[in-house]
Formats: C-alpha cells, structure tokens, sequence
C-alpha cells in the first residue's frame, strides 16, 4: 500500500478522528498508542473526558499461578473485557517473538491479534449480560522480575486510559512469601482486595504458609471491597480490628473459622458470610439482641447458615402480614402496637425463581430492621432507614442457587 | 449540466436537487433524505416537503459527484432501514457488517477518507459509523511499521497534530513515559 492510499486518520475533522478512536477496541487503542509519541499523546487526550473514564468498570491485577491484569469495560450498549497476560520470557519463545510486533521497557508482545472468548456471565437479572466478550494477548517479560514488569504494563495502561488499579486479587499458594512481600509493598492501597487460595492441578503449589494469610490481610489496606476466599484450618483466626481500613463490604468464601461473636463487632457496612458454622438458634438470638436495644455497626448481612432456617421460629410475638411491594416506613412505625410484619416474596431472578420470606420489625426507639430467608438456608438481617415515605429495601443473592 | 437519477425515479413533488462541488446534479427522493441529519434539517427549514414550496437546487461544496453517488447508493440501500439508533459512539462488540456494506467498502483507503468526511458533513449516522469502526479495525493485528503505512502516521513527528506544538524528542521519560517503547522490536538477548 502507498502512502497514497493511506487513510490519513489525523487530517480528519476532530469529531470523526474521536468516532474512529472510540470505536476502536481496547486492542486496537493500545497498538495505535505505541506507535508514536504524538499517537499516544492523541489517545490519552482522547480518553480523559469523564464519559470514557466511566467506561472502565474495573482495573484488576491478578498474581496467581498465572498472572494477568484486566480492564473491564462497560458501555451503553455491552460489557467487555480486555486482559494482558503476563509470562515469564523462556528461550522457545524466542523465534516468534523475534518476528513481532512492539516492546515495552522489557516486554515483549508476542502476538497482537487477541485471543477473544466469550465467558459466560454469572447473571441474577435478565438485563444482565449472558456472556462478556474478553479480548486477551501475552507478553513476556525478561528476567525474573514479575512485579516490575506489571508496574511497567501497568503504568502504561493507567496513563493511556487515565484509570488507576482498583483490584488486587492475590493466591497465596501460587507466590513465594518475598514475592508476595514485594506486591503488597507496591500494591496494598488498591481499593479492592481479593486473597485466595484455589488450587490448579496444572501448576505447581510453592506456598503451604497458612501464616502468611494474616501478615497480608493486616498489610492491605482496602477500603472498599475484601473479599476473602481462601478456606483456612479450622483452628485460623484473624481479628478484623487489625485490619487498616473498614472495607465497605466484607465477603468471606468460607466462613466456618468466624465465630458468632466475631460477627456482632465486624464494622463493615455490608458483611455476607457463606458456609458459615451458624444455626437457626443464632439468627433467631440475633434477632431477639436487636429487639433488646443492640444495633450491629453493619447494615446488611449476609449469612448461608449450615442448617434449613425457619422463618417462623424467629419471631414469637404477634405480627400482621403486608406486601413487601407497597410497604413503606411510615406504614409500619404508625401502629405502635405491633411491630412485626411478615411478608413473602418471589423474585424471578434468571437463575430461577427466589422466594424471601421474613419480618420487617419495629423497636420503640423507631428502629427498623428486616430479617428474612431466602430459598432456606441464606439468612439475611439488616437496618432499614426509618425517615418517612422511604421504602423498605431488600435485596437477593445469587448465593441462594449455589 | 447532467441530471442523474436514482432508481426509484422520484417525482417532482417528492424530491429535491442537489448539486455536488463539480457541479452535477442529482435528485434525490425526500425518503432518501431522511437519512442525512443535515439534508433533513434543510428540508424541514425550507419547507420543501410541501409541494406548493418551490424547490431551489441546494448546493453541497464540500462533496464531490462521485462521493455523492457513492452516497446516494448507500442511501438507496437503507432505504427501509429502520433508523439508526446509536446515540452514543463506542465501541461495541456487536460489530458485524452484512456482505454489501464489506463490498460497498471495499474501496482505497483515500476514497474512504473521503466518504467519511462526506458523511461528517451529510451527517448520515449509520454510514459515518460504519466507516469509523471499519477505518478502526483495519488496525487490528499489525505491527507499528504497518499501521503507520495505513494511517499515514509520521514517525518522530515535529509537532502535535492537535496544538502544532512541537513535542521534545528528547529522553525525559518521566515527562512523557514513552521514550522506552522500541519501535523496532529487539528481544533479549539468549
């Protein structure tokens, strides 16, 4: 092709320049962005508006027995991924390297046409996706230092996309203890923290320090999500006062280890615990605390209890039956004479149908709180606003189908 | 002058004239036009979809005969289509052409420029679009040399394309964080 025939993408009107670039996927972005400084100038001044930012959903690194970052992205109209695998450099893959196509401060693009699968998504709601597109490509890295090789991926992806990591996922079993030493010194103040520890027959395990679970846990400093889904010893604890920051939610994978008192000072707003060692006995003396004056420093929690609960048994005193559709605030603090209200609810859910059946309670001092079961062995009890004319709220998980 | 018409041969009552850059004429059905914001705009400003309102021919400098038979083709096509809705320009992955619009595009990278800028100037959504996501992907999978070619991208260029100023080609990489991108790739050595 002469240069006559090129297209001359620079000498277009700005406003079909930026329609080619936002049409551009996220590989194609990247590719035009190394190919000169004013290229890559013109692509991140491309993506500062606030609209483009919004896109990106997610910036995730994962340091596992495979390591990757992930740029999630969500449009008006799909959802779609975008992940950069990183590998270590080994000689076979010398020939095809050889042949490519850029290099990034000592790492090498092996292939740039991405791979691109379609991963089933784990939808609730039928306006939730089925499927997210994923577009991924390898590079490698020379030497042995995988930490300084995802810094250098990823300060150029936070430059190009002007986003900054949001979320750390970490398995303990794939990484040496100095390795993970060196991530949480260069990635601990990530919003987001996932620590976990699933197996992959196809990879080797180098880590069995059980121990090394707390040193990270106290060293991350999330404030939004953290979620734990290792599944510790029996005998592992761990005193969430340690923690640097109060996430906003907690998710614990495997919860049998946390013990019932434990649970009543956690301070997260949100707190779900699945497989967790609690009874139908627990929740009901959960209930009957609240109603005696305490108030949990959460406002929703989430527990899969190890036995079927009965909704029934929880509440001993008179109640009157609503629909859960038109209940609000005022209607239930207006009879100072009850204060229980049971409702049942099935919500259709693209897993299938839910049913929540629970009470929405009243204590003297206007408090509200709702406690419900879902599909029998999720139990859910949270704090409602009592100012008036707000609705009460509930909310379903996609737990009650596992 | 020459007169060519499209196929469905609109009457006078339902149609207008418009006259490309090098001075042909064409007529165009007023259901054509609806594809074109700027078209139907002038339409609607001039009442010109009333049969009692005289019918100047309107005059379109910026494109030329052969872009606007182009684009009269692509009108012709659409005709039924229902309107095209994407308010917002992103990249979607449902991007998939049917086998006319692949061969009504499969023309030289200029004449594509071209008809891009016809259909910035037309604002005909769907056919802008299309061009924009077809001109993206034709990056896809090639190396810096090969998308320079295609997009006509300078390497080392002077100055910037948007502010004419000119950009240090020096090594201060913490200004710019590129200095250590190799254009030409050189793996480590074994």
């Amino acid at each position: 092709m002469t240069t006559n025939h090129a297209f001359k993408i620079f000498n277009l009107p700005n406003i079909a320049l930026k329609a080619v670039l936002s049409f551009m996927n996220p590989v194609e972005f990247i590719a035009l962005s190394l190919c000169t400084k004013n290229t890559n100038l013109i692509c991140k001044n491309h993506r500062k508006t606030k609209k483009l930012k919004e896109q990106i959903t997610n910036f995730q690194l994962s340091f596992s027995c495979d390591n990757y970052l992930q740029l999630q992205f969500k449009t008006a109209s799909n959802y779609f991924d975008f992940k950069v695998i990183i590998q270590k450099f080994h000689n076979e893959n010398h020939q095809k390297i050889s042949e490519n196509l850029f290099s990034l401060d000592g790492l090498y693009f092996y292939n740039w046409i991405p791979l691109v699968s379609n991963n089933r998504y784990s939808k609730l709601w039928a306006d939730d996706p089925t499927f997210v597109r994923e577009y991924s490509i390898l590079i490698y890295y020379a030497g042995d230092d995988v930490v300084h090789s995802f810094n250098t991926i990823t300060t150029y992806l936070s430059d190009l996309f002007d986003v900054q990591p949001s979320f750390l996922s970490l398995n303990y079993k794939y990484l040496q203890d100095d390795l993970i030493s060196r991530i949480m010194d260069n990635y601990c103040n990530v919003h987001n923290f996932e620590l976990k520890d699933d197996v992959n027959k196809d990879y080797k395990i180098v880590n069995y320090n059980d121990q090394i679970i707390v040193s990270i846990l106290k060293q991350q400093d999330s404030t939004l999500q953290l979620k734990l889904l290792f599944n510790p010893p029996p005998e592992f604890t761990f005193d969430f006062n340690s923690l640097r920051n109060t996430p906003v939610l907690i998710e614990i994978e495997h919860s049998h280890w946390i013990t019932w008192s434990q649970l009543l000072e956690i301070k997260s707003e949100n707190v779900y615990l699945c497989r967790s060692n609690f009874s139908n006995l627990d929740l009901k003396n959960l209930v009957q605390t609240w109603k005696n004056g305490w108030t949990p420093k959460w406002k929703w929690l989430m527990v899969q209890f190890k036995e079927d609960l009965d909704v029934d048994t929880l509440i001993s005193e008179r109640f009157m039956n609503i629909d859960l559709k038109d209940c609000q605030t005022s209607f239930i603090l207006k009879d100072i004479s009850t204060h229980a209200y049971k409702f049942r609810a099935e919500f259709h859910t693209f897993q299938g149908v839910t049913t929540k059946t629970g009470y929405h309670l009243t204590r003297p001092d206007h408090s509200i709180a709702t406690v419900t079961v879902e599909n029998n062995r999720i139990g859910w009890f949270y704090m409602q606003s009592n100012e008036p004319n707000e609705k009460l709220i509930t909310r379903v998980t996609k737990h009650a189908f596992y | 002058m020459s007169c060519e018409e499209p196929t469905t041969s609109p009457t006078p009552e339902n149609n207008i004239t418009v006259v490309s850059s090098d001075g042909k004429e064409f007529l165009l059905d007023l259901k054509l036009t609806e594809q074109s914001e700027t078209l139907a705009r002038l339409i609607s400003n001039f009442e010109y979809d009333r049969t009692d309102v005289k019918k100047d021919p309107v005059p379109l400098g910026n494109i030329t005969s052969a872009q606007m038979q182009k684009i009269i083709e692509w009108l012709q096509h659409h005709r039924y289509y229902p309107k095209w809705e994407q308010n917002d320009i992103h990249y979607s992955t449902s991007f998939t052409f049917e086998t006319w619009v692949e061969e009504y595009l499969n023309i030289p990278n200029n004449e594509m420029f071209e008809l891009l800028n016809a259909a910035n100037y037309l604002n005909i959504p769907r056919l802008f679009s299309t061009i924009c996501r077809i001109m993206a992907s034709r990056i896809t999978g090639k190396s810096a040399e090969q998308i320079r070619t295609v997009l006509n991208i300078k390497t080392d260029v002077k100055n910037d394309v948007y502010t004419g100023i000119p950009i240090q080609e020096d090594s201060s990489s913490s200004e710019d964080g590129m200095s250590e991108i190799s254009l030409s790739p050189s793996p480590p050595p074994i």
